[in-house]
């Protein structure tokens, strides 16, 4: 009994521990603090009454996030495309929390962020963020460590692309001309 | 305000790069940086309030187990 309980007090503080770095992902891949946080809440509910199935040992933080991201992509399943981001509440939320970095530059990265597809966002989250392997976030992602790889690679080119054409923001007259702009660029 | 980085670090676009090498320059230390930004943010109360709730239901579980044996 008495290990069972060293056993979970252990579960707990790894638990607690990785509790910064998963919800910081869950904010990456939603794009919204709300649904984050119910992320959040859903992978630590599922989490712990599965932890008997947790080998003692192996990487927690992967587990856990790969928990998480099956909640994340079976609640989108679930609820349909409406609440994958309905034009730009990704970025506008991440924007408005009083407690996000207010510069231009890192306003203009979280909206290229956001345009990206959302296996190309988790892939480079997972590498570029936090801190995994590509074997390791090939794991998470169940898929190949050549397409967590070529996501990446897509996502990253993808992002020069936006912030190269986003620097006209500093020298045009407002962010809305600039999107249309924009769109015409891309269109 | 943070100047762009790529002056020091030019994009590598080598499609097998190790993370060390390719994901050094101007967008991977952005993105590290907002996700550093978002983990210093703390954990919010009612995720602590949870994992006490599921601590405790499961001592009083354990505790309620030991009785009948």
């Amino acid at each position: 009994m008495a290990e069972t309980e060293s056993q979970r007090l252990q579960f707990k503080q790894d638990l607690l521990k990785t509790l910064p770095s998963l919800r910081a992902f869950a904010i990456s891949l939603s794009g919204t603090y709300d649904r984050a946080d119910d992320l959040v809440q859903e992978a630590v509910v599922r989490a712990w009454s599965r932890q008997d199935s947790f080998e003692v040992g192996t990487n927690m933080k992967a587990w856990l996030f790969t928990i998480l991201r099956n909640e994340f992509y079976s609640q989108m399943r679930k609820r349909g495309r409406e609440i994958s981001d309905a034009e730009g509440t990704y970025t506008a939320q991440l924007a408005v929390h009083p407690n996000q970095i207010g510069s231009l530059d890192m306003r203009d990265f979280t909206a290229a962020l956001s345009k990206l597809a959302e296996d190309q966002r988790e892939a480079i989250v997972l590498v570029c963020a936090s801190g995994f392997s590509y074997e390791e976030a090939a794991n998470i992602c169940g898929c190949a460590v050549g397409t967590i790889k070529s996501r990446i690679n897509r996502a990253r080119g993808r992002l020069q692309e936006l912030l190269s054409i986003d620097g006209e923001n500093d020298y045009g007259p407002d962010a809305h001309v600039a999107a249309v702009l924009k769109h015409t660029v891309s269109a | 305000m943070i100047k762009s980085t790529s002056d020091n670090s030019p994009p590598v676009r080598v499609p097998n790069a190790a993370p060390g090498e390719a994901l050094h320059d101007g967008i991977a230390l952005r993105l590290r940086e907002l996700y550093s930004d978002l983990e210093n943010e703390g954990i919010p109360d009612n995720l602590l309030h949870l994992l006490e709730k599921l601590d405790e239901a499961e001592r009083s579980q354990t505790r309620s187990l030991k009785t009948e044996d």
